[in-house]
Parts: C-alpha cells; structure tokens; sequence
C-alpha cells in the first residue's frame, strides 16, 4: 500500500440496523493504524450517530449482540484499542433476545 | 386457562407424555387453531390411556367424546389426513399424526393447521404407539370467563401497546427468519454439525436468510386470535424442489437444514419443511441427524454401501433430501437413522463424538457457547435440548422480558446467575402452562398476563404468584423424570456444543462453558439439591408437593452427585 493512503474496512450489519440504514454492507476508510474505537468514531460520523453506542439490547434498532472481526470475536468497548488492518471485516450481530 | 380467552396468543396447546425419546418428562407445545378448538367443544384437556386395537381418532363434539374407526387414514400424510377430516367434519380442528408417528419414529410429533407441529420429546410416537390417528374437535362454547368484558378491555390495551412497538412490526414481517445468516457468523446457530463456523465454512447463508426467504411468501398467517402474526405461507415453483403451500420455514429449520448442512438452496429447505410436515417429524431432530450422517459419512464410518447408494455431502440438497424421504419411511438407512441422533449413534461404532444431542434430544439451532445460560437450561430441565426452556439467555441475548426488571448479564460469566435464572424460567413455566407464545412473552408487558389471568380466574395473581406457580410446575416436571429414572445431571453432554474440547477457529474459538457452575446455582436457587438436581424435600413441602416426597426419597441414592 502507498503510504499515506486509507485502510477500508468493510462492516456487515443485519436486521433493523440494515433497515435503519438502507444496507447491509459500509465501508469506512481509516487512517493507517486506526483502531477498532476510531472505526466507530467514523461509522458514527459518517452514517448514523448512533454508532457511538452500541447497546446489547435488543429493543434499539442500533442493538449489537456479537461483534466478529475477521471470523473472530471482538468486544467493544475492551477492545477499542485494537489496531486495524486494511481489508478487514466486521459483522455486527444483532440482539436475538426475543427467542426465535 | 388462557386459551381460548382475550389475551395475546390465546392459543397454545400441549402434548404431555413420557418421552420415548428421552425416557423422562416429554412435552411439546404448538400454535394453531386446534387448541382453542378443544375448549369450544368443552373440554381443557384430554387424558389418553392405553392402546386401541386398531387406528382410531377420538371425535370431540360439545361435550362429547368418542373413538371411530381411522382404518382409511392410517397411512395418509398428516396435511391429507388433516383436509380429509375437515372435509368430513366442517368447522372442525384436527390434531393428527404423519406416518412417520404410524412407523414410531421418535423424532415425531402432533400436526395441526396443515404444518405446525408440536414436535420435540417424539410425542408423535405416543400417538402412533396407541393408534391414534388424530383427535378432531368441533363445538362453540364460549370460554366461561370470571370478568369477560374486563378481559377484552386488557385484551384491547395491549394490542394498541404492541402496535406502536417497532421490534413488534419487524417480527410480525419476518417472524425467526431474520437471524439465518446472523446467527451463522456470530456463532449462534450450529454449522456443519456443530463443528463449523459460518463465515469460513458458509459464507453463503444469506442466500437462505431474511429478504431472500421472505420473497417465497405469498400470504400472512397467524395463530388463532394473535396479534403479532409471525407466520406465513410459502410456495416455491423450483424445478428441482417444488412446494405448492407450505408454513414459513422458521428459523431453527432453516439453521439445521441450511447452516448445519452447509445447504443453501432455500427452495430444498422449504422442500423439507414440508416433508417433514407430511411425515409429521421434528424438523430440528432430522436436520440433526442428517447432519449426523453426513459427518459419519465423510469420516468413513459409513459408506454407500450403509446408505443404499446415497453419496451423503455437506451442501448437496439432492442427497440431504433423499436421506430425508428415507427417513421419513423408515428405510433402509432411514430406518437407521429414524429414531434420532443418540439412538443413530448406538448403531454406528465410533460415531459417539459426532452424536450432538441432550439426553437423547437434539439440541435447538442455538448454541451453548454462544448463550451459555441456554446450555445450562438444555441440561438441567426435565426436557432436555429446548430453546423454549426460558432462562437468562434472554438477556445474555440482549433480550428484555417487558415489565420484568432483570440486572444486567455478562454472557461469559458463570457465577451469579442461578436466581435470575430460575426466576425466569419460573414465570415461563407458569406463563406458557396457560397456554401463550413465547414470542408474546418477550414482545409484550408482563402485566398483560398477570390481569388478563386474573379476570379469566378471578384469583389475584401477581409476578410473585406466577413464579410460585412455575416453582411447582418445574418440580413436578423434575420428579417425573427422576422418578422415571432419568436425571437430568446425568444426561449426555455433547463435548462439541459445550467447548471441550474447545473449537479453536470461528467467534467461538477458545469457548469453553461451565455448565457445572450455572447448573449447580440454578438447582440451588430453586430449592433443590445442586449437585443432583432433587427438589429438596423443604421446598416440596413449601410448594405444597409433599405427596411426591416418598418418590424422591427412593430417587436420591440413585442420583448420587456425578
Ligand atoms: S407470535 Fe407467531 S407463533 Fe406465536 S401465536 Fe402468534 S403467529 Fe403463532
């Protein structure tokens, strides 16, 4: 990659969030080095506020059960610090709470 | 008590039997149309003994009962058997069995509504084993009701609260079918027989999940008198896989037959729904097992020489559906295969650490490790292997249950949960005993059935009072299991569902769930002896339960503390 240029990251998300937002895939273009705190500072600011918090409660649309980076689980707001790399993928897990 | 009343989801019915799947307490609840049935033709329930020396059906008419010949239905499907009789008796609702129930599967179970199917604990094989081909219910007796007209005013009130509820309407348009690829990527759902991870070895789910299975609908359903209106009618005109009418797949069909398959051609999967519906089988059970089978198959433990010819592969809906038909008929590898997971298992030497199933059940498409208070539940209740056991999963879920204030719950923590844990599944106990849906529990005020029960009854009843209820009615559950020599601590624990050994790729990499802890903590908070899961004789006594003392006394050498 040529330096200075961004990381994308790709972030899948499901159920009312996708609604909410009209589609299921977004893509956020970071600075080199950006971690997983600063990837929703830029989902919040580019998409919808309410990125900046991420409830695990099934009765906001912005509710997120599991978050998987890359296959893994990640845990936010522990993991904030998590550095990104270019390319990655997160899936954010909607709330399944209702028994289904 | 509620059925057939104003509350929401007046309409759940269940069959209680000794499970010959299990050998315990067996039970299996169903919507439909067929339960407030029973009630206008007079009757809160149906006690069954003995076996009829030929197939009969019990006809149930405005407080009368009598068993008929069920020569010319023995061996029709469960939908046919279902038109025939409402074509002989209009106005009429049947509760039939497939023949998968006739051939005892004990994976089957009871239809009614030409497709939902009270399905798990293999009570279909009860009705089978006494020759009852269905029990058809016809009258119009109105509910007798302690305050009627306070009852439809409840009734009203809480219908307007759940219309204005955003996560209502999403469940009505999509009811379970919205979390297919979800719960493959989180971790959720089991793929390819609970050995997998959805992204890396299905990455294609969402081709079976959300708008994609929606697009098949091609009318709305709901359960008598609900509200919420989850279901749905689908049809496929797949060359392959055709489907003219058949209930939405729900999720945990869609998750067996597609994730845990690695299956993602929808129109098959709508294809099995209605087999098994035909068949009167468990939709959950036979995904399992077919997903059983192919890991054996792929591991040589069987070959095509085991499988009358059927090259068994992950993916390849030709194959899984053939295995299906012959399950549902009971041949040759069907046969082996017909009665579950375990039993499968028995008959296939070193297949032991492939065999995913509770005390001889198939666990539901949620997977302990990712909702560790649903693996405790599927191990500690009376009925292993259910989803619909209610506990703290709900909030290690993100899940609310209105109107009750729970604290908040770390999903990865295993101490601490026992009393949040039995008061949960104490209300539902009670709640789904009066005869309402789960997705009502979770979607609607817990003041919705304390008043409504209390206008219905006349009996002030209160969140205390309910959890009492459902104290006893968990006990009395227990104690016919143990009774019947089947601890629940002593069930089988499938090693790949609890994380030992942990599975180390996917979001459940490293997960290892400490069943032991919650199990334990929930007995205790229950009042029951923590390392064996007997009612302590206090807390029987307390319930007011102290005639089934004697029988645990005889229990307790025997289900020493593992
Ligand atoms: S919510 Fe769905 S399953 Fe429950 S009663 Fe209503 S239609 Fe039936």
């Amino acid at each position: 990659m040529p330096a200075g240029a961004t990381y994308r990251v790709i972030v899948h998300v499901y159920d009312r969030m996708r609604d909410s937002l009209g589609t299921g895939t977004l893509v956020a273009e970071l600075p080199p080095g950006a971690d997983l705190g600063k990837l929703f500072a830029e989902l919040a600011a580019r998409y919808d506020p309410r990125f900046a918090a991420l409830p695990n409660d099934e009765n906001s649309p912005f509710g997120v059960n599991a978050l998987v980076l890359n296959g893994r689980r990640v845990s936010m707001p522990r993991e904030a610090a998590l550095q990104l790399s270019d390319g990655d993928e997160l899936h954010l897990i909607p709330p399944i709470g209702g028994g289904a | 008590m509620l059925v057939g009343s104003p509350a929401i989801t007046p309409n759940r019915w269940t069959v209680v039997g000794k499970s010959p799947l299990t050998g315990g307490w067996g039970d299996a609840n169903c919507g439909g149309y067929w339960g407030p049935m029973l009630k206008a033709a007079g009757y809160d329930g149906v006690f069954l003994k003995g076996i009829a020396d030929r197939p009969v059906y019990l006809f149930i008419e405005d407080g009368t009962a009598e068993l008929r010949d069920a020569g010319d239905l023995w061996g029709v499907d469960a939908l046919d058997t279902e038109l025939q009789l409402r074509e002989r008796y209009p106005k009429s609702q049947s509760a039939v069995i497939g023949t998968g129930a006739e051939k005892l599967s004990l994976m089957s179970g009871v239809v009614n509504d030409e497709g939902r199917i009270a399905a798990r604990s293999g009570m279909g094989a009860v009705m089978g084993a006494k020759k009852l081909k269905a029990i058809v219910c016809r009258g119009t007796a109105a509910l007798p009701m302690h305050d009627a007209a306070r009852a439809n005013e409840i009734r009203k009130r809480y219908i307007r609260e759940m219309a204005g509820n955003p996560k209502v309407k999403y469940f009505t348009k999509y009811g379970t079918i919205n979390h297919t690829a979800s719960s493959a990527f989180g971790g959720d759902s089991p793929v390819r027989n609970w050995a997998g991870s959805g992204l890396e070895d299905f990455p294609s789910a969402e081709a079976i999940s959300d708008d994609n299975m929606l697009a098949h609908e091609y009318k709305k359903y709901a359960c008598w008198k609900c509200n919420i209106a989850c279901g749905g009618h689908y049809r496929t005109d797949d060359a392959q896989f055709p489907v003219g009418k058949t209930h939405k797949p729900e999720y945990e069909t869609s998750a067996l037959w597609g994730n845990n398959l690695l299956n993602d051609n929808i129109h098959s999967i709508m294809k099995a729904n209605d087999l098994c519906n035909r068949y009167g089988l468990d939709t959950i059970s036979v995904g399992s097992v077919i997903g059983f089978a192919i890991d054996c198959f792929e591991q040589s433990l069987i070959t095509r020489r085991d499988t009358d010819g059927i090259e068994l592969k992950w993916g390849d809906a030709a194959s899984i559906m053939a295995l299906a038909d012959k399950i549902g008929k009971r041949e040759g590898i069907g046969d082996v295969l017909a009665d579950g997971v375990m039993r499968a298992s028995q008959k296939i030497a070193g297949s032991e650490a492939l065999a995913v199933h509770i005390g001889g059940q198939e666990p539901p498409a949620h997977d302990p490790r990712y909702a560790p208070s649903w693996g405790m539940i599927y191990a500690a209740d009376a009925t292993p292997g259910r989803h619909t056991q209610m506990a703290a999963w709900v909030q290690e879920n993100g899940g609310t249950i209105p109107g009750i204030d729970t604290p908040s719950v770390e999903k990865y923590t295993y101490t601490g949960k026992g009393g949040l844990n039995a008061h949960i599944n104490n209300l539902g106990q009670a709640v789904f005993s009066a005869g309402v849906c789960m997705f009502a529990f979770t979607r609607v005020s817990f003041s919705e059935w304390t008043e409504t029960i209390e206008a219905v009854s006349g009996v002030p009843t209160s969140v205390e009072s309910l959890d009492e209820i459902g104290q006893r009615v968990a006990a009395i559950r227990q104690a016919f299991s143990l009774r019947e020599g089947i601890s629940p601590v002593n069930y089988h624990i499938p090693g790949r569902a609890y994380g030992d050994p942990p599975i180390e790729k996917g979001p459940l990499a490293g997960v290892v769930v400490d069943l032991d802890t919650l199990r334990r903590e929930f007995y205790e908070a229950r009042g029951w002896d923590p390392g064996s899961g007997v009612p302590n004789t206090e807390t029987l006594e307390r319930l007011g339960l102290g005639d089934i003392v004697a029988d645990m006394e005889v229990v307790k050498p025997a289900v020493a503390a593992p």
